[in-house]
C-alpha cells in the first residue's frame, strides 16, 4: 500500500512539474538594491553602480579630469572654468542641451562670480549654498553631494555640477531642461467637445497638466527612475483618500522590481508591470489627454507618468473602462448610453463577424434566409478558393492595408487606404477571386474595429478574430462558441492589479453597471449622501483591498469639506472608483512582469 | 501568496444559482421532453414539476448538511459521521459518480451535436474543445465558473423565452389535454427523469462552503431550482403544446420546437440556441469536473488539485466515447438504470448522513445546530 | 497572481499541436455553399412496383443572383431533377447520383405529394420528414390531385426563389395550411385525422396561350384516412374545416343581397325602411355584397355522446369590402340582416365540411379528439365504437357574427339603377 500511494505521488508530482507554473527565481542581479535619490526618487538601477563609487577628492583639476573620463570625453560634456570672485577655482560641469543656458548663466554664473567668499566662520561650500539661495531667486534645486558617483549621475540628469578647487564636495543646481514640443492635440484620442490639451514627452509638463486639474494637497507623487542607461523619470499620481492603500502599495511593489536597461516608452513599464503578460487584452490603459487620467484619479485609480512618452497609464482597467471615451462624458448622457452599448456590439461583432459568416457559409447553410443564401452561393459560383481560406486571406490582406496605411506619411496612407479598398477589392471582386459578401464582412468588421475607442483592446480583436476563424472553420458555431467560450474565461480570470477584468459585469455589482453599459446623468452618478459612521468605519477597512464603502459620496458639494487626514476619505469629483469586488478578495500577488528583469 | 488565492476561490449566492441552473438544464433541456412524453405522452410536460420535488429533497438535504457543518464541506463531514474509512469509501463513490454524470453529459451534447448538425464529425472531436474549455475553467477555479454563468445563464434564459415566444402563435394548446389521460401512475414514472437531473443538485455538498453569505445561499439555491423548473416546465409545454402526443418520438423535442420557428419572419436561430444551450453543458461538464477534481485531491492528500484536471478531462473524454455503443443503448440505460443509481448517490446518501447527523447532535460543531 | 496563467511558452507547442489535430478533424464536415443543390420544391409520386418518384426542383443560384457568374434572366432559374426508390430515401440518395452538388434540403419551401402515392399511404413520408435532419418541421407539404412532378415545372412570373413564391402564396392564403408538425402530430393523435393543402396547377389559361397567369392555386384539401388520402374538400368546405379547426382562416365570402333583404322582412322592417331616402330604388333580388373574414375564433365542444352531437361556437368578425348593391351597410338593421346571413353562410360551409367528412369517413376536423379532451369519461365508451359513431356526428351552430367596419366607404356609391352596372349573378365565395 505505501508503495502504492508513492507511485501515486510520483505520478503527481510529476503533472504538478509540467503543468504548473514554477514560481520565477529572483535573478542574482547586482547585488545592489535599490537607491533612493533626491526628490525621494525610487532608482532600482543606480547610475552609480556604473562608476567608481570613491568619494570626491579636494583637487579640482583632479576631479574635473576624473569627471571627463567618466563621461569619455563626451561631445555634449561642458566643462566651464572660471574663478569664483576674489576665492578659488571652480569649474561647472554640465550636458549641453540639457541645461537651460540662460537660467545657468542668470542663476548660476553672474551670483557665483559675486560671492563674498571672507569668513571663516564656515565651509565655503555652506556659503556657496547660502549665497545661490539668496541672490538666484529662481527656484532651482541646490544640492551638495560628496560622492563622485553622485556627481556624474547629477550631470547626466541635467544638473549643473559645480566643483569648487579644495573642496570634497560638489554642489548640484538643477538647472535642467530639454527639448520637447508644445502641448498641442492628442493625435489619437480626439474629441468634438472637451478639452484640447494633450501629454507631451516632457514630464515636467505633464505633471504641470495634472496638477492644472487636481488643485489640491491631496494628489500624491511616487517618484521612480527605472532603466540602468536611459535612466527615464516616472512618477506614479494618485489621490490620497481616494485611491485603497493596497493599490498604491501594489503598485509601488510592482515597480520597484523592475529593473532594466532602458525605459523607451511608458510601453515598456506596462508590460513590465502588468497581471498576465501572455494575455493579448491590454491591462492598463494608455491615454494622451489629462483630462483622462485626472478622470482616473478621481475614480480612485493610479496613473502612471513616463519621461519621453506622452502617454500616461492608468491602472486597473476594466474591460468596459477600454470601451469608453472621455467624450462619453462630455456629450449628453442618451448618446453616449447609446454609443455604449453601439460599440459593445460592435467589438463583439468586430471578433465574430467573420467566423460567424464562415459558420453560416459553409456548416449551418439553414441559418440563412434563402434568398441571402442564393445571393451568396450565386457570388461564390467562380471563387476558386474555399470560404473559410477566402476570408482568411483578405482578413490577412485587409490587415495588410492597415498596416501600410498606419506607417506611410498620411497623404499617402490615405492614397493606400483608397487603393486598397476600392480598387483592389473591386477588382478581385470583378476578377473572381473572392465573393463580393465577403468584401462587404470584412468591410463592415473593419468599421467595427475602428469604432473602438482604445486602439489596444481593437489590436487585441483583431489577432482573436484570427483565433475564431480557425475556430469556425472547422467547427461552425460549436467552434465559435468555444473559441469564444475560452476568450470569455480568459476574460473572467484576468485581472487588473487585482480588479476582475469584467467587473462589475461578473462579478455582478448592480450599482457599478450604470456607468457601464449605459452613462447615467452625472447627477445619477452620485449616490445619496450616508450616515457618516458608517463610511467612516469602512473607510479604514478599504485599504485592506475588502470591502470598500459602495460609491458613497457625499453629494456634490461636499467635494470642499473634510480633511485629508481625517477617517473620512476625501470625494472629490464623480465617484466612479473602480471597487474591488465583495469580500476577501485580495490584490494580486508577485508581479509576473517585473519577473523579467534583465 | 498562489495557495492562499486559491484557498480563497469563493463564489457569489447569484453564481450558485447559476451553477444550479447549468446542473439542472444542461442536460435536462434538450433530452427531458422527450424522456417524459416517451413514458407519460402529452402529459409529459406534467413531469417535471413532480420531479422537482425529489430534488428539492436533495436540495433540502444538502442544505441540512451545510448548515450543521458551517464551512465544511462533504468530505469533511462524511469523514466526522462515517469516520475515515468507511468516508473514504463513499468518496470514491461519489468520484465515480461524478465522472459518469460529466461522461454522460458529454456524450449526449456529442451525440446531439452529432445527430443535428455534425453527423460527420467524429465524437472525440467533438469533444476535446468541449473538454478542453471545461479543463482550462477547472483550472481557474470555482470562482470563474461561477462567474461564467452570470453571462451565460441570462443568455440562455433569454434564448428559451424567445423560442418559445415566437412558437405562440402557432401552438395548440388542446394539444396536451386531456389532462392524466392515463392517470397519474405514468406521469409519477416519467417524473423518476426529471428527479434524477433535478437531484444534481447533490453536486451543491462539495462546494457549498466556499458560497458567500450562509442564508443567502440557501435561498439562492432553492431561488436556481426555481428558475430551472420554470425553465424546463416552459420548454416542455411548448413542445407539447406542439407536438402532442408524438413528443416522445421526437429524439430532440426542444431542439424541434427551435427548427420550428424563424425570428423576424427570416431568421433561423436553432444553430445559435444549439450553442447557448451548449455552453450550459460545458458549465455542468466543468462544475462536475471541478468537483471531481478537488475529491480525488483529497483522496489522495494533494494540496494543489489542479493537475488533475487534465487526466480526469481526458478519462472523460474516452469513455464518453466508449461507454456505450450507440444513442439507443445510452438511452436505454437512462431510462432505466440512472434513475435507481441516481436516487442512491443523490439521496440516499445525502440523507443517510444528515440521519447519522440527526442521531448523533455531539458531532456537530455546536453553531450549526439548527433543525 | 494566478499560478495557471504561468510561463506557457513551455506548454505552447504541445497545446498547439492538440488544436491543430482537432481542427484538422473538424473541417471534415464543412460544405461550401456552391457546391451545394440547394432543393427548392420536391415532388413525390407515385412509381409502379410500389417505388416512389422524386422530382427536385435544383436552384440555379446564378440565374437568380447577381455575381462575376450571373446569367440572370436567361431561363429558368432551376432545373429538374428525377429518380426512383423503394423509399424517399433511397429516392433521393439515386437522385444524388444524378446531380454533381451536394443535396441539400433545408432550404426546401414546399413538399408536393402526388395524389396516387398519398392513397397509397404517407406514413413513411412522414417518418422521413421528420427524421430526416435537413428538414424543418414547419415544411409545407401538399397534395395535389394529379402528378406532382408536373407542378414543378412551373415558373412562377415573379422574380423570386420559385419554391417560396409558391409557399409564400399558401401561407399568405392561409387556407388549410399542412406542415410537417400538423402531418406528423395529426398521425400519432387519437380522434384526428390528418389533411394536407391541396394544389393544382391554374385551369386558367391566358388567351394567348402562355403558361403564365396563375401558375398554381389552392383548391382546398386534402382529407387523410389514417395515412392515406381519402378525398378532397374544395375551397367552401376547406374554409368549414379551418373553422372547425379555430384554423384562424381568411376570406372574402359574399352574401345575396336578397338573403339580407329577406331576413329583414322577417320581423317588421319594410323593404324600403333601411334606405335614406324614399325615392331611391329598391334593392335588386341578385345584388350581391362581400365581406371580409378578419378574425375568427371558434371553439367545437362535445354536448351529447350518442348521437355525437358537438357545438360550433366562436365569434367572427368581418369588414364590408364591396357592395355591389344599394344595400345601406350603414344601417343597424341591415348591419344586423348582414351577419345574420353571414352566420348562415359560414355555418353552412362548416355543414359543408362535416358532410363531406362523413363520406369520405375522416375525422380531419378532430370530432373525436374534441371529445377525448373536453370529456374524457365519454371518450372512454366512445373511443371503440368511434368508426361507426362518427358518421352520425352532429353539428350545433353558435357564430357570432360581427361585421365592424365598412371599409373606406360608407353608402354603397354608384349610380341610380344599380341593375345596370352589377356584373354577375350567383351566391358563392370568390
Amino acid at each position: 500500500m505505501p508503495r502504492r500511494r508513492s507511485l501515486l505521488r510520483g505520478l503527481f508530482i510529476w503533472l504538478a512539474r509540467v503543468l504548473s507554473p514554477r514560481p520565477h527565481d529572483r535573478p542574482a542581479g547586482s547585488g545592489r538594491g535599490p537607491e533612493r535619490q533626491p526628490g525621494d526618487e525610487m532608482v532600482t538601477t543606480p547610475l552609480a553602480h556604473d562608476v567608481d563609487d570613491a568619494p570626491l577628492s579636494r583637487d579640482l583639476s583632479a576631479n574635473v579630469e576624473r569627471m571627463e573620463k567618466a563621461w569619455h570625453h563626451a561631445a555634449d560634456l561642458v566643462v566651464r572654468r572660471f574663478g569664483i570672485s576674489g576665492g578659488p577655482r571652480a569649474a561647472l560641469v554640465f550636458l549641453k542641451g540639457q541645461v537651460d543656458d540662460a537660467r545657468l548663466d542668470l542663476s548660476v554664473v553672474r551670483p557665483l562670480q559675486r560671492v563674498p567668499l571672507d569668513g571663516k566662520d564656515k565651509a565655503p561650500m555652506d556659503r556657496l549654498v547660502e549665497h545661490l539661495e539668496e541672490r538666484a531667486v529662481h527656484t532651482v534645486h541646490l544640492e551638495v553631494l560628496s560622492s563622485f558617483a553622485d556627481a556624474v549621475d547629477r550631470v547626466a540628469h541635467g544638473y549643473a555640477v559645480l566643483l569648487v578647487d579644495g573642496e570634497a564636495e560638489a554642489l548640484a543646481i538643477n538647472v535642467y531642461t530639454r527639448p520637447h514640443r508644445a502641448v498641442e492635440e492628442p493625435g489619437t484620442e480626439q474629441v468634438v467637445r472637451g478639452p484640447r490639451e494633450g501629454f507631451v514627452e516632457d514630464l515636467d509638463t505633464n505633471l504641470a497638466l495634472m496638477r492644472a486639474r487636481v488643485r489640491h494637497p491631496a494628489l500624491r507623487f511616487l517618484a521612480y527612475r527605472f532603466g540602468r542607461y536611459s535612466q527615464t523619470r516616472v512618477r506614479v499620481l494618485y489621490l490620497d483618500g481616494r485611491t485603497p492603500p493596497a493599490l498604491v502599495e501594489e503598485v509601488r511593489q510592482r515597480l520597484e522590481r523592475i529593473e532594466i536597461d532602458a525605459i523607451i516608452e511608458s510601453s515598456y513599464i506596462e508590460e513590465l508591470i502588468e497581471d498576465a503578460p501572455y494575455s493579448p487584452f491590454p491591462q492598463m490603459l494608455p491615454t494622451e489627454r489629462p483630462d483622462v487620467a485626472a478622470a482616473a484619479l478621481y475614480e480612485g485609480r493610479v496613473v502612471i507618468l513616463t519621461d519621453g512618452s506622452p502617454f500616461a497609464l492608468i491602472a486597473p482597467v476594466t474591460f468596459w473602462s477600454l470601451l469608453q471615451a472621455s467624450e462619453d462624458y462630455y456629450q449628453r448622457h442618451l448618446l453616449s448610453s447609446f454609443l455604449r452599448l453601439l460599440r459593445v456590439v460592435l467589438i463583439i461583432s468586430s471578433v465574430t463577424l467573420p467566423a460567424l459568416y464562415i459558420a453560416a457559409v459553409i456548416f449551418h447553410h439553414g441559418m440563412l434566409p434563402t434568398p441571402l443564401l442564393i445571393t451568396i452561393a450565386a457570388s461564390r459560383e467562380r471563387v476558386p478558393l474555399p470560404a473559410a481560406l477566402e476570408i482568411f486571406l483578405f482578413e490577412v490582406a485587409f490587415e495588410a492595408f492597415r498596416e501600410a496605411g498606419v506607417r506611410l506619411p498620411r497623404s499617402v496612407g490615405q492614397t493606400v487606404g483608397i487603393v486598397g479598398g476600392i480598387i483592389i477589392g473591386q477588382a478581385a471582386v470583378q476578377a473572381g477571386l473572392i465573393s463580393a459578401p465577403v468584401i462587404v464582412v470584412i468591410a463592415l468588421t473593419g468599421l467595427a474595429s475602428f469604432a473602438t475607442p482604445h486602439a489596444g483592446l481593437a489590436g487585441s480583436m483583431r489577432i482573436l478574430r484570427f483565433f475564431l476563424i480557425l475556430m469556425a472553420a472547422s467547427f461552425g458555431l460549436y467552434g465559435i462558441l468555444i473559441g469564444g467560450g475560452l476568450i470569455q474565461v480568459h476574460l473572467l480570470a484576468l485581472r487588473s492589479f487585482g480588479i476582475p477584468y469584467l467587473w462589475p459585469l461578473s462579478p455582478l455589482d448592480l450599482r457599478s453597471l450604470k456607468d457601464i453599459l449605459v452613462r447615467w446623468p452625472i447627477w445619477g452618478l452620485w449616490s445619496a449622501p450616508r450616515p457618516e459612521p458608517e463610511t467612516a468605519d469602512r473607510a479604514d477597512g478599504a485599504g485592506a483591498g475588502g470591502g470598500t464603502d459602495p460609491g458613497t459620496a457625499a453629494g456634490p458639494g461636499s467635494g470642499e469639506t473634510g480633511s485629508p487626514s481625517g477617517a473620512q476619505p476625501r470625494r472629490i469629483g464623480t465617484p466612479l472608483r473602480p471597487q474591488p469586488p465583495p469580500g476577501p478578495r485580495e490584490t494580486r500577488g508577485p508581479v509576473r512582469g517585473a519577473g523579467r528583469r534583465r | 501568496m498562489a495557495a492562499s488565492y486559491w484557498e480563497d476561490n469563493r463564489i457569489t449566492p447569484l453564481e450558485l444559482a447559476g451553477i444550479v441552473i447549468c446542473l439542472v438544464f444542461a442536460t435536462g433541456a434538450v433530452t427531458l421532453p422527450m424522456f417524459t412524453s416517451m413514458v407519460a405522452q402529452h402529459d409529459g410536460w406534467l413531469a417535471a414539476p413532480v420531479g422537482a420535488i425529489p430534488g428539492a429533497l436533495v436540495l433540502a438535504v444538502v442544505l441540512y448538511l451545510d448548515r450543521r457543518f458551517p464551512g465544511e464541506a462533504f468530505p469533511d463531514y462524511s469523514r466526522r459521521l462515517l469516520g475515515s474509512g468507511l468516508s473514504k469509501g463513499v468518496l470514491i463513490l461519489y468520484e465515480v459518480y461524478f465522472l459518469h454524470v460529466a461522461t454522460l453529459v458529454v456524450r449526449e451534447s456529442t451525440d446531439f451535436l452529432r445527430t443535428g448538425f455534425y453527423p460527420g464529425a467524429s465524437p472525440l472531436v467533438l469533444a476535446t474543445p468541449l473538454l478542453a474549455l471545461t479543463t482550462y475553467m477547472v483550472w481557474h477555479g470555482l470562482e470563474i465558473i461561477g462567474r461564467t454563468t452570470i453571462i451565460v445563464v441570462p443568455v440562455q434564459i433569454a434564448f428559451t423565452i424567445i423560442v418559445t415566444a415566437a412558437t405562440a402563435a402557432q401552438v395548440e394548446p388542446e394539444l396536451i389535454l386531456p389532462l392524466l389521460e392515463r392517470g397519474v401512475a405514468p406521469v409519477l414514472r416519467a417524473s423518476l427523469i426529471p428527479a434524477a437531473w433535478f437531484g444534481e443538485v447533490v453536486t451543491l455538498a462539495f462546494f457549498l462552503s466556499s458560497v458567500r453569505g450562509r442564508r443567502a445561499r440557501a435561498a439562492a439555491a432553492f431561488a436556481g431550482a426555481g428558475v430551472v423548473l420554470a425553465l424546463i416546465f416552459i420548454g416542455g409545454i411548448s413542445a407539447g403544446m406542439l407536438f402532442g402526443d408524438q413528443t416522445g418520438r421526437l429524439a430532440y423535442p426542444l431542439s424541434s420546437v427551435a427548427r420550428f420557428v424563424t425570428v423576424g419572419g427570416f431568421l433561423r436561430i436553432d444553430p445559435l440556441a444549439m450553442a447557448v444551450w451548449l455552453f450550459l453543458t460545458v458549465i455542468k461538464v466543468a462544475v462536475l469536473q471541478h468537483v471531481a477534481t478537488t475529491t480525488l485531491a483529497r483522496l489522495l492528500h494533494l494540496k494543489d488539485d489542479r493537475p488533475l484536471a487534465v487526466p480526469l478531462a481526458g478519462l472523460v473524454l474516452l469513455l464518453s466515447d466508449g461507454l456505450f455503443t450507440n444513442k439507443q443503448e445510452l438511452d436505454a440505460w437512462l431510462l432505466s438504470g440512472w434513475p435507481v443509481y441516481a436516487f442512491c448517490m443523490q439521496l440516499l446518501i445525502p440523507a443517510g448522513l444528515a440521519l447519522v447527523a440527526a442521531l448523533r447532535p455531539q458531532l456537530g460543531s455546536g453553531t450549526g445546530d439548527a433543525p | 497572481m494566478r499560478p495557471g496563467a504561468a510561463p506557457r511558452a513551455r506548454r505552447l507547442p504541445a497545446a498547439g499541436l492538440v488544436l491543430l489535430a482537432v481542427l484538422a478533424g473538424g473541417c471534415v464536415q464543412s460544405a461550401e455553399v456552391n457546391r451545394l443543390a440547394l432543393i427548392d420544391l420536391l415532388a413525390l409520386d407515385a412509381a409502379p412496383q410500389g417505388e416512389i418518384l422524386a422530382t427536385a426542383q435544383v436552384i440555379m443560384p446564378t440565374r437568380l443572383g447577381v455575381g462575376p457568374a450571373s446569367t440572370a434572366g436567361e431561363g429558368a432559374p432551376f432545373f429538374l431533377v428525377q429518380a426512383r426508390g423503394r423509399t424517399v430515401a433511397e429516392a433521393l440518395s439515386n437522385l444524388q447520383k444524378r446531380v454533381p452538388r451536394q443535396l441539400f434540403l433545408e432550404h426546401l419551401q414546399m413538399l408536393v405529394i402526388g395524389d396516387e402515392l398519398a392513397r397509397r399511404g404517407l406514413f413513411p413520408v412522414v417518418d422521413f420528414l421528420i427524421r430526416e435532419q435537413e428538414i424543418r418541421t414547419d415544411l409545407l407539404v401538399t397534395v395535389t390531385p394529379d402528378t406532382a412532378a408536373d407542378l414543378l415545372n412551373i415558373a412562377s412570373p415573379l422574380p423570386a426563389v420559385p419554391g417560396e413564391a409558391w409557399s409564400d402564396l399558401v401561407r399568405n392564403e392561409r387556407l388549410t395550411v399542412s406542415s410537417v408538425r400538423n402531418l406528423f402530430v395529426a398521425m400519432g393523435e387519437e380522434g384526428i385525422e390528418p389533411f394536407l393543402t391541396a394544389i393544382a396547377p391554374s385551369a386558367v389559361q391566358e388567351p394567348g396561350g402562355g403558361g403564365n397567369l396563375g401558375d398554381m392555386e389552392l383548391i382546398g384539401a386534402g382529407l387523410l384516412r389514417g395515412d392515406r388520402l381519402a378525398g378532397y374538400l374544395d375551397r367552401d368546405e376547406a374554409l368549414g374545416l379551418q373553422l372547425l379547426l379555430n384554423d384562424r382562416p381568411r376570406a372574402v365570402v359574399t352574401l345575396d343581397a336578397a338573403e339580407v333583404l329577406a331576413r329583414m322582412d322577417n320581423g317588421r322592417a319594410r323593404a324600403e325602411a333601411p334606405f335614406r331616402s324614399p325615392g331611391e330604388p329598391p334593392v335588386h333580388s341578385q345584388d350581391l355584397i362581400s365581406l371580409r373574414l378578419r378574425r375568427a375564433d371558434t371553439r367545437l365542444a362535445p354536448v351529447a355522446p350518442d348521437p355525437p352531437t358537438l357545438e360550433i361556437s366562436g365569434r367572427l368578425i368581418l369588414d364590408v369590402v364591396n357592395t355591389a348593391s344599394v344595400l345601406d351597410v350603414e344601417h343597424p338593421e341591415v348591419a344586423a340582416a348582414l351577419e345574420e346571413a353571414a352566420a348562415d353562410l359560414f355555418a353552412s360551409y362548416v355543414a359543408a365540411a362535416v358532410r363531406k367528412m362523413q363520406a369520405l369517413d375522416s375525422d380531419a376536423a378532430g370530432l373525436g379528439a374534441s371529445f377525448r379532451r373536453s370529456r374524457p369519461e365519454w371518450w372512454r365508451t366512445m373511443r371503440s365504437r368511434w368508426p361507426e359513431l362518427f358518421p352520425q356526428a352532429q353539428l350545433i351552430y353558435d357564430l357570432q357574427v360581427a361585421v365592424v367596419r365598412t371599409g373606406l366607404a360608407t353608402r354603397p356609391g354608384g349610380p341610380v339603377e344599380p341593375q345596370l352596372w352589377v356584373p354577375r349573378r350567383g351566391g358563392s365565395r370568390r
